[in-house]
């Protein structure tokens, strides 16, 4: 393809649109499907494919760049073996620059991924919640490595995609207020956080703060959650104090 | 609270300045009082002082002013 913008620019062109039609009604197959096609354009391959695995943990091909049947097979058999299936195992992009190589590797999707005139495949992860969803399969006519960056914008679309999954309801005016509000109101319980830390510790309203932000990371606990709990759960309180006076210890 | 133009969502912006809020907190460990009544107690000052609540906001940040216990 012939295209004189910036690669940069064509990514961030991509990226913001697809999160631009998150935030409206979108459909979960089309956005999808459009994902494959923006990965296949921006990554320079020649076919792209999201596979998502049902509670049984088998993969389901969910959206692809083309509907030739060679290809539809070709992801059919990843649920078998091949990269998918391993990166969805495993977590971990797995990247295959010449399948030639990997004949003994994948005895039945190797000799397959060849004949159908694929020489490349790699695989990045879909995760969530700690978990894998499945994985993005891409696949290329020409030996060829995937390039790191070239890694990440595929890892970038896929986590587009597992938002779009996750997303179980594309928001609407009136799911939009009660989250905004709720967003609000957190901020308001952080800010009074500050406030309350600044008093019972003696430091700076932007030191309580880095206290708050520091004791929230090191015990795995939402920010907003340490201010809640600061400003409602009187029982809390003491030992949060506590253990925040010993980060302003620590730190001096 | 689905609708914009509630009264809660007035009061929301008008109470939801960072001075406001910081100072509630302040109010909270000073006079062991629950959020809600330490706002309450922000407020009353700053209405029977003819001042807005944001300005008490500031002097009790500045340590300019402390509110007694009841």
């Amino acid at each position: 393809m012939v295209n004189d913008t910036p690669r940069e620019t064509r990514v961030l062109s991509a990226v913001v649109s697809l999160v631009d039609r998150l935030l409206d009604d979108f459909d979960v197959v089309d956005l999808l499907t459009d994902l494959t096609e923006r990965c296949a354009d921006l990554l320079d391959v020649a076919s792209a494919g999201f596979l998502l695995a049902d509670p049984l943990q088998r993969l389901h091909l969910l959206a692809a760049t083309s509907e030739q049947t060679r290809e539809v097979e070709l992801f059919q058999l990843q649920a078998e073996e091949g990269p998918c299936v391993e990166c969805y195992r495993t977590g971990q992009p797995v990247l295959v620059a010449d399948m030639r190589t990997e004949i003994e590797r994948w005895p039945q999707f190797a000799p397959t991924a060849l004949e159908a005139g694929f020489a490349a495949v790699h695989a990045v992860p879909m995760r969530a919640a700690g978990a894998v969803l499945g994985a993005l399969g891409l696949f290329d006519t020409r030996p060829k490595e995937l390039a790191e960056a070239d890694r990440l914008v595929g890892q970038t679309l896929a986590h587009i995609a597992c938002v779009a999954v996750l997303q179980e309801h594309p928001p609407t005016p009136d799911t939009v207020l009660p989250p905004l509000r709720a967003a609000l109101a957190s901020r308001v319980q952080v800010e009074q956080a500050k406030g309350f830390l600044s008093e019972m510790l003696g430091v700076s309203v932007a030191e309580a703060f880095g206290l708050m932000r520091s004791y929230s990371r090191t015990q795995g606990e939402h920010l907003t959650a340490v201010a809640r709990r600061l400003m409602t759960d009187r029982h809390a309180r003491p030992q949060l104090v506590r253990a925040m006076a010993d980060l302003v210890r620590d730190g001096r | 609270m689905n609708d914009p133009s509630s009264s809660a969502w007035a009061e929301l912006n008008a109470l939801s300045r960072a001075e406001v809020s910081q100072a509630t907190g302040m109010l909270v460990a000073q006079l062991n009082l629950d959020p809600v009544e330490a706002l309450s107690r922000l407020r009353a000052h700053a209405y029977a002082t003819g001042r807005s609540a944001t300005d008490v906001a500031r002097d009790i940040l500045e340590r300019r002013l402390r509110l007694d216990a009841d």
